[in-house]
């Protein structure tokens, strides 16, 4: 066997490696592309052509559709910006302080608390939104955004613990005890010095998380009832049987799923760090 | 009086991890105590005032079920078929992915792109892909393939079960991130020894690169199993549960008799035991692998 053959026979097992994955990549998001054609259809066409490349009929008709029309949409995407700001904010921030104080302080009783967490994380949603419900419906939280936001802050919590505790245990200690020295307050040295450390972490929680929680459902599903507090995962699934009309539908989906897209297009190394972390300490 | 230094430490230790174990008692913990009490009662919150305390009669009624335990059996199916989909799949594909040089990003873009998509979103856009008349599954069947066939996947059960179990697996690319990385950590030197001594490449995959990713693998395989035992949006999105209970999970089961049926003991008792099973398994393959 010459050199030569062995580069032919390299080159050819390089080529259906690649001809492979193509065809696998282009499997997993053709659900999106479709979505995409199809909500740029006229919705007169889209009966009678369900093809992906009618582009005669190409239109944006769809999404004005959609802004003139008394849709919930809106009322729902607003409930889900809401819902995922305010618990993003608490996930990250108490989950940093949280992760600082279990990986640079050694208390009474820190290893069980974490061993609690650990074991709280494997209980699934379901579990815990049966007493959640009936609490929530004593003290008036149920179908409120608040109440929509403290459960999707309890669950995440432990996650975004244990990623800040991976980040915080990489930098030295040290830069602790000098900034005591010079008569920094523990809060401020956390503040001032070691949260803008650890902005790499504090990155990927929020990217993986925001995605996380626009996306909540199970919590949304029990402890919404109407549309003043539901957010869009969960109402955009009633509109099913209201209208069964596909253009529109598409669109309407694709404007649910963009903010998770976008995020994803300008920050996938942080959601493939934060994925990777994340199951190394969970 | 001046506190020791060690004690001054531990306290701001505690204090900086005091906002979350408010959260998690709160929110978690305590919902968890509360569901096991419920679990022990019967609470129908349209007729009871109060929960009723009934011992583990809720457990001895669920095992006695039909509806509880051909649910469980579905439960398994899901599980089960999570080991050749959710990471034997995923494990070829982490393979190729790291065996190539170049355009590794584009692919990985289309893999990964499902993971952040909601998982409720996700499964309408494949209600209305799988749609029988003007879906594109059977457009794609029947004007480019030509086949004088129309899928319905919602008719019978089993059918609704495979295409629920193969839409589930959508989301396989977040098992592919890890098995990249995994492989990422195999020691170069040692598959360079072996392809001088003359080693192809399915036995470097075989004897190499596979034994040192076996901790990815149980996280993966885990992950996998989880994510089968609980699904539960995409028999709320696409079937509810139909036709003919065919695919209703314990998961969704345990939503149907809390949520729908009102039933909060029986329902957290459903949840109870969907948990055990959960941390079994994950249980059982820690030392199946053998990981520390």
């Amino acid at each position: 066997m010459s050199l030569h053959d062995i580069t032919v026979k390299d080159q050819l097992v390089t080529a259906s490696k690649h001809v492979t994955l193509l065809i696998t990549a282009f499997i997993f998001v053709f659900p999106i592309f479709y979505i995409i054609m199809t909500s740029l259809k006229d919705s007169n066409f889209v009966l009678s052509s369900p093809g992906l490349f009618d582009f005669k009929h190409l239109t944006i008709n769809n999404y004005l559709r959609i802004s003139h029309s008394s849709l919930k949409l809106w009322r729902y995407f607003w409930n889900s910006t809401l819902i995922t700001i305010s618990a993003l904010i608490a996930v990250v921030f108490v989950g940093a302080a949280a992760g600082y104080g279990f990986a640079k302080f050694r208390f009474p009783g820190r290893k069980i608390l974490l061993i609690l967490i650990v074991l709280v994380m494997t209980f699934p949603v379901g579990a815990i939104v049966i007493p959640l419900f009936i609490v929530e419906f004593k003290i008036g939280l149920l179908d409120t955004v608040i109440g929509l936001v403290l459960p999707n802050i309890s669950i995440n919590l432990p996650f975004s613990i244990f990623i800040m505790q991976s980040v915080y245990q990489t930098l030295p200690a040290e830069l602790i005890d000098s900034a005591e020295i010079d008569g920094c307050s523990p809060f401020r040295t956390w503040w001032e010095i070691m949260l803008p450390l650890s902005k790499n972490g504090l990155l990927v929680v929020t990217v993986l998380y925001f995605s996380v929680i626009w996306g909540e459902y199970t919590i949304g599903k029990t402890l919404s009832l109407t549309s003043g507090s539901m957010p869009l995962a969960v109402g955009l699934t009633l509109l099913r049987g209201e209208d069964w009309d596909f253009a529109l539908m598409s669109a309407i989906i694709l404007i649910g799923i963009l903010p998770s897209i976008l995020v994803f297009l300008f920050f996938r190394k942080y959601i493939q760090s934060g994925i990777t972390i994340g199951s190394v300490k969970g | 009086m001046e506190l020791s230094r060690t004690a001054q430490k531990s306290i701001t230790g505690f204090v900086f991890t005091l906002p979350s174990l408010i959260f998690i008692f709160s929110m978690l913990l305590f919902p968890l105590f509360y569901s096991f009490v419920l679990s022990l009662s019967k609470y129908n919150v349209l007729y009871d005032t109060s929960p009723v305390f009934v011992g583990f009669a809720n457990y001895i009624q669920a095992f006695g079920d039909p509806l509880f335990i051909n649910a469980t059996l579905r439960t398994f199916i899901f599980a089960v078929a999570s080991i050749p989909f959710g990471v034997l799949i995923p494990l070829g594909i982490a393979l190729l992915l790291s065996s190539i040089r170049k355009f590794s990003d584009i692919y990985e873009i289309g893999l990964y792109l499902p993971i952040i998509i909601p998982l409720s979103l996700g499964s309408l856009i494949f209600v209305l892909i799988l749609e029988p008349s003007i879906g594109y599954v059977n457009y794609f069947l029947q004007q480019i393939l030509h086949l004088q066939y129309q899928f319905q996947w919602n008719v019978d059960g089993v059918t609704s079960l495979i295409t629920i179990i193969l839409v589930s697996q959508w989301q396989l690319g977040y098992q592919v991130v890890l098995l990249v990385a995994g492989l990422k950590s195999v020691d170069h030197e040692l598959l360079e020894a072996a392809k001088i001594d003359g080693a192809n490449e399915i036995q470097r995959i075989l004897y190499i690169k596979i034994p040192q990713i076996k901790g990815t693998l149980a996280v993966v395989t885990i992950f996998a199993l989880i994510k089968g035992f609980k699904t539960f949006v995409q028999p709320m999105v696409m079937s509810l549960g139909g036709p003919d209970h065919a695919t209703e999970t314990l998961y969704f089961l345990l939503y149907k008799t809390g949520f729908e049926m009102h039933r909060m003991g029986y329902a957290s008792t459903m949840a109870y035991i969907l948990s055990v099973l959960i941390l079994l398994s994950s249980l059982f393959n820690l030392k199946a692998f053998k990981v520390e």
